[in-house]
Parts: structure tokens; sequence; C-alpha cells
């Protein structure tokens, strides 16, 4: 699992890869901080290579969102792969997520 | 079999023969070569000739004693039999296919069905002869002895959450299934683990989960079983889709997840043990 993030003007994309789940979730989260922690401008999620998601992982996603709407800050997911929209769908995540 | 074919045999014609006998449960081959060319064992995806006893033919004489020998074809392993109209195959230079090289066509050929086998072997005998003449009749026949079953005993410990990834993953080769049945066993698996290791015992406890996989007709089932408290998730109130986000509790997605991904989750409790249950149909290739 990788988490590249990268700084633009005004947004933070997050490219993520690999599979995340209860083993390395808080590993996961602690690559995600820097594009969390004193940011502006809206927030990108690349799940383009993202392969593997855990509930663990859903949760997270729950709480950065719950976070970013606090917080007035836009969080999108980009590429998410039809796998994983599968689960965001079980989960009803893809009605309170931004879907590009 | 030699006598009743003998008795018939008014042209003197002679025939090669391989019979065994596979018990699937040991795996346990007892065969009989009489003058057949020896089938290729591919073992643990290397292909070797098989060691046998050769007898002579079928219908030379009456009163032969066949001798049988026996190997090991383990979970995995696949058997090619061939007749020697696949060996003696020839170019248009007049060169045998030979042995040689249907070992090493075979080599490259790990983890694949028999079809894949046979299918890539036909292919590649009409290329080697293209242009030649055939002569003989070819019949090629691959037996593979699947996994019926897989099992793993863990610790109710996180980082035991590796292993039994790895034996679901290793589903893919074992039973040639499409990533995305192997996925979401692996995601439903997981869940219903991460749960038992996190709650079924109490902080400093160490505990064992027993976790077996096995394949019953259509469906690839998981039984899961511990000794923590009692537990049945079955009975886990449904999370409610419904709700806006601000009350969207972050809990309970597991097992929503588990019970979404599978046909059936049962869950019974054994004497002392929580015994989860989870089915599901897939799609074989």
């Amino acid at each position: 699992m990788e988490v590249t993030v990268i700084n633009e003007q005004n947004q933070t994309i997050a490219k993520i890869s690999g599979e995340i789940d209860s083993t390395n979730v808080t590993e996961f989260e602690a690559l995600l901080a820097p594009a969390i922690i004193s940011q502006t401008g809206s927030l990108v999620l690349d799940c383009a290579e993202m392969s593997y998601i855990s509930s663990a992982v859903l949760r997270v996603f729950l709480l950065l969102e719950k976070q970013s709407r606090a917080a007035n800050r836009e969080l999108i997911f980009k590429h998410v792969t039809p796998e994983i929209l599968t689960l965001f769908k079980m989960t009803g995540f893809d009605s309170i997520f931004t879907l590009e | 079999m030699n006598h009743s074919y003998f008795e018939s045999n008014e042209e003197n014609i002679f025939v090669t023969l391989f019979v065994g006998i596979l018990d699937l449960s040991s795996g346990v081959l007892d065969f009989c070569n009489a003058g057949h060319n020896p089938p290729i064992h591919i073992d643990k995806g290397v292909p070797i000739i098989l060691d046998t006893l050769v007898n002579i033919p079928l219908g030379v004489f009456d009163d032969y004693t066949y001798a049988s020998s026996s190997c090991i074809i383990e979970t995995g392993d696949m058997l090619l039999l061939y007749t020697d109209g696949v060996t003696e195959a020839r170019d248009i230079g007049r060169n045998f296919y030979g042995e040689v090289k249907l070992i090493r066509e075979l080599s490259q050929l790990i983890y694949t069905t028999p079809r894949d086998v046979v299918d890539t072997l036909v292919d590649s005998v009409a290329e080697f002869e293209a242009g030649g003449i055939s002569h003989d009749d070819k019949t090629l026949m691959a037996i593979k002895r699947n996994l019926l079953s897989l099992t793993c005993t863990l610790r109710n410990e996180m980082e035991s959450l590796t292993e039994a990834i790895e034996t679901i993953k290793s589903l893919q080769q074992h039973w040639n299934m499409a990533s995305i049945e192997v996925m979401n066993l692996r995601l439903a698996t997981e869940e219903a683990l991460v749960n038992i290791i996190s709650y079924a015992y109490l902080p400093g406890e160490s505990g064992v989960i027993e976790l077996i996989i096995k394949r019953e007709d259509e469906n690839v089932v998981i039984e899961i079983s511990d000794q923590g408290i009692a537990f049945d998730p079955t009975l886990w109130e449904a999370v409610d889709l419904s709700v806006s986000i601000e009350e969207r509790k972050t809990g309970g997605m597991g097992i929503h997840l588990l019970k979404s991904l599978m046909d059936e989750v049962t869950y019974t409790r054994r004497d002392k043990y929580n015994c989860l249950t989870l089915k599901k149909k897939i799609t074989w290739k």
C-alpha cells in the first residue's frame, strides 16, 4: 500500500494504491494525515490504483467525510474501481461521498 | 483384462494400456503400465516422467503376470496421459516431437486447468506437424487433483490476518477462481476474523481461531470457529443506510458487508465454540 500526496494551488491530491485492510489501516491513516492536516482547498483521493479495502478503511473514509464537512472542505473520490464502488453501494456510501 | 482380450485377439494385435486408480482423499495412485508411454506427473508445477514398472502390452501372452506400482498425486498436481501419436508426431524435417519438447511445453503451464493443458498441447503438436504428414492418432488426457479444502489455525492477533488472507488468495490458483470472487471471500472472512480478534476474547487473553475453506458443489463454504464469548453476528442490527451522514454510525459496517457479500451466513453456538459459516455460490470457470 502506498499514498502519494501532491499539493496543488487549490487542492491536495492523495494517490492511494494497493491493498488496505485491518493490518495496515493505521499506517494508511498516518500516510494520509499530511493531506488532511493544515491543508486548505479540496481534498482529492485518487483511487485508481486502490485494489482492496475492508470496512476499517470505509470507517476512515466516513470519518474523513464528516471531518471535511465540518471544516467546509470538499472531499472528492476519483477513479474508484468498479469492485470498490460495489462496496460503497453496499454500505450506502455512494450517496454520501462525492465520486468523480 | 489381458485374459479376456487375449481370448478374442485372433489377429494378434497387441494393445498398450495404462490403468490407474486414484484415491481422491489420499492422492495415492495405484497403476499398472502395460507397454504404454509413461504418463507425465506434474509435481508441484514440475513435469517429470512417471517412474513405472513396464509390463508387456495386452494380448501377447495369456499367462503373463502384470506388476503394479504406485505414487502420490498431491493436491494441485496433474497427470498427463498420452498416446505415442503425440511424441512421434514429425515436423517437415521428419524430426520427432518427442518427450523433451512435451516436457518443455508442460513446464511453462503451471497452475492451469487440465483443459488448458490439453488445448495447448494439441495446438503445439499441430504447429509442429504443420507441413508434414500426420501418421498416428493422438489422444491426450489430463487429470488434476483439486484441493477440496484448506484449513488454518490462527491466534487471536491482528498479525494472523495476513496468514488467513494469503490462504484465501491462494484459492485463485487452486480453484481457478475469478479475482473478484476471491476478493469478496477475502473481505467477508476478514470482517468476521477482525470481529473475533477484537471482541471475542478479553484483552490479553489468548485464543485460537480455526478457519476451514471448502468446496461444496457450486459453493465455497467458509467455517470459522473460536472459543470466545458467545456472539451471534447474524443478530446484529442492520446498518441503516438511509440516515444522514451525521447520524451514520461508524461501527457495524463489517458485519453489514459480510452479510451483503455472502449468500448465507449462519451462526451456531456449539458447546463453548462460536461457529460461523459463510456460504457463497461461485461461477466456476
